[in-house]
């Protein structure tokens, strides 16, 4: 029955228009936002010369080098100035940019970061979930009205094969720009690679999750679709800030604490190739507790309430 | 006992304040048409969710008894049509019956091709479901209902949008599936003349009560044109109405006798009735239809509602 469901459903994304033109949109986004990091100059447009880079990237991580970098990049935009007064010509945009020289892993860590895919996730899921409730089409399928829990676990397995293809797709797409505008392409398909590609899917999965539930709950495309744009976009970041802050004086928590870090969103934003074990084990736990609450809220939702 | 294949115990669905069915009971044999009639918001469409598993009910049951396994089981074999067609309004309608078909086991083109024939709606090609006029997303309606060969079709309004011709091929349709495959439909109508020519048992149903559930031609019998004796001698009219010759009459209660023959006599009756001396307190005919006889019972038209039984 579960292969009988699977198939109708696989049947009926595959007639969704979304299911082709999110691809596209994504594979626009990530060319046009890899194009930036490999082939515009950007230390170039600041003014940095090729010393400064190299000043930057060897002070500017750890604390004591923050300053020297900042007082760096501080020179090179005033010197750009006045560069850029006495020949506006000496202006050089295309070149070569931060990320030219990168491994595709780490290309990939900042196409997953960016967030472009969880975006249109939000909106294939909200989509997806929205139409059985826009259309009533589960009134047709009978056949699972005893077993409505099994139809709910047939399409959150397929939002999460379909978030699986979107990330293999973003991977595909760093592959394919660095090839036509990075120096090379170096895969780097090692532990930490494998790793990250793995705990960004899961929180990837438990994003699409919250959406689900969401529209389940609401019945209601748009609603999951807004929420999914509000996490996915940052625009509660400045609330998290601001209960972070009063959470650390109300219980008095050390200024590290960041109510962000236990988002699904901030832990795909933050997590990176080379995070820390304690890091991706947050992401892990944050990915299955998410993932654990919006499956029961959807069951409820889709067991308890009538189809129609 | 009768070979039943629904039968519903005190059946009730509330939301919050409203009791949309209040302990209904149905009984719907195996291979008939039953036929719902009711008012608008009358709780027709709420009994048709709850039997076909779409809403739960509040309280009470229902057992589908012409299945052997469980209410799951069941579930699989029953088709239905209630409210608006459910449809994917950016795929044809081949998809949207694909979809379904899928769901059920069925990989079968040609099945789905034969469906949209039986409907008569063979021609819509690659027009998208949402651009089909009301009556043709009506039969595709129907032909979801029918994906699966259901044993039981529930069917909502199902004429809703149709011409007259559809109404007709809709009718014939039902009736053809009816008899040649033996599925039993329930089925609900505002156009009552035409449930009338289908439905072999009705029940009307009344602020979420059923008020008579009857056979088609217990139905008849009420709606026929007749004469109404009302008498405190019920049994003294008898004999008079015999010696006239008359046949067909009835006995509804121990002071009203209905004869269905000799209307354009009815001064003769009467006037053989007051020579006997008996007293009668009214003497008339009576007509009417479905729809008329709904009105009565449904107390549409004030000061005629009705108990349950007639005769």
């Amino acid at each position: 029955m579960f292969a009988k469901a699977m198939r109708s459903e696989l049947f009926r994304i595959g007639k969704m228009k979304c299911t082709y033109i999110l691809p596209v949109v994504l594979a626009g986004l990530i060319l046009l936002t890899n194009f930036i990091y490999t082939r515009i100059d950007l230390y170039g447009l600041m003014g940095y010369t090729a010393m400064d880079v190299e000043t930057i990237q060897e002070m500017g991580t750890s604390a004591e080098g923050f300053e020297e970098s900042f007082m760096t990049g501080f020179r090179a935009g005033l010197e750009s100035s006045k560069r850029m007064e006495e020949d506006p010509s000496s202006l050089q945009i295309l070149g070569e940019g931060p990320f030219y020289n990168q491994d595709v892993a780490v290309v990939f860590s900042l196409d997953t970061g960016s967030l472009y895919s969880l975006l249109l996730l939000a909106i294939f899921t909200g989509l997806y979930i929205g139409t059985v409730y826009s259309t009533g089409i589960d009134k047709n399928l009978n056949i699972f009205a005893g077993k409505r829990g099994l139809l709910m676990r047939c399409r959150l397995l397929l939002i999460a094969l379909y978030t699986l293809f979107i990330h293999l797709f973003t991977w595909l797409m760093a592959i394919v720009s660095m090839a036509l505008m990075g120096s090379s392409v170096r895969l780097m398909a090692d532990r930490s690679f494998v790793l990250y590609f793995i705990v960004t899917w899961l929180l990837t999965v438990s994003f699409t999750s919250i959406v689900a539930s969401v529209t389940h709950l609401t019945r209601s495309k748009a609603a999951g679709i807004t929420l999914g744009i509000i996490l996915s976009a940052g625009i509660l970041s400045t609330i998290m800030s601001v209960a972070s802050l009063i959470l650390q004086k109300l219980l008095s928590l050390g200024d590290g604490f960041n109510l962000g870090n236990y988002t699904v969103t901030q832990n795909i934003a933050s997590l990176t190739l080379f995070s820390d074990g304690h890091t991706v084990v947050r992401a892990i736990v944050c990915a299955i507790l998410y993932f654990a609450f919006s499956y029961v809220l959807s069951s409820i939702a889709v067991k308890k309430r009538d189809i129609a | 006992m009768e070979d039943y294949m629904l039968i519903t115990h005190d059946l009730t669905k509330k939301y919050k304040d409203t009791t949309a069915a209040d302990r209904v009971n149905l009984h719907i044999k195996k291979g008939s048409i039953y036929g719902l009639i009711g008012k608008n918001g009358a709780g027709k469409t709420t009994i048709m969710k709850m039997i076909a598993g779409l809403a739960r009910p509040t309280s009470g049951s229902f057992e589908y008894t012409g299945f052997n396994g469980s209410v799951n089981e069941a579930y699989s074999r029953i088709g239905a049509l209630i409210e608006a067609p459910a449809l994917e309004p950016n795929l044809t309608a081949y998809d949207n019956i694909r979809i379904k078909c899928l769901a059920y086991g069925i990989g079968d083109r040609k099945y789905i091709n034969d469906l949209l024939e039986l409907v008569g709606i063979p021609e819509t090609g690659k027009k998208k479901a949402g651009r089909l006029s009301l009556g043709q997303k009506q039969r595709l309606g129907i032909a979801l209902a029918l994906v699966g060969d259901p044993d039981v079709l529930i069917l909502d309004e199902p004429i809703n949008g149709l011409d007259p011709q559809g109404i007709a091929e809709v009718r014939e349709m039902l009736m053809r599936l009816n008899d040649e495959k033996g599925i039993t439909i329930l089925i609900s109508s505002h156009i009552l003349e035409e449930l009338a020519k289908i439905a072999t048992d009705y029940a009307i149903i009344d602020h979420g009560r059923i008020i008579e559930e009857s056979t088609s031609k217990e139905l008849k019998e009420k709606c026929r044109d007749k004469i109404v004796i009302k008498t405190p001698n019920v049994a003294a009219c008898i004999p008079v109405i015999d010696r006239m010759g008359l046949k067909d009459y009835g006995v509804v209660s121990d002071k009203v006798l209905h004869v269905f023959e000799g209307l354009s006599d009815i001064s003769a009756l009467n006037m053989e009735l007051a020579k006997e001396g008996i007293p009668i307190e009214s003497i008339g005919t009576e007509s009417s239809d479905l729809e008329e006889y709904f009105l009565k019972i449904t107390g549409s038209i004030p000061g005629e509602r009705r108990g349950n039984k007639g005769q």
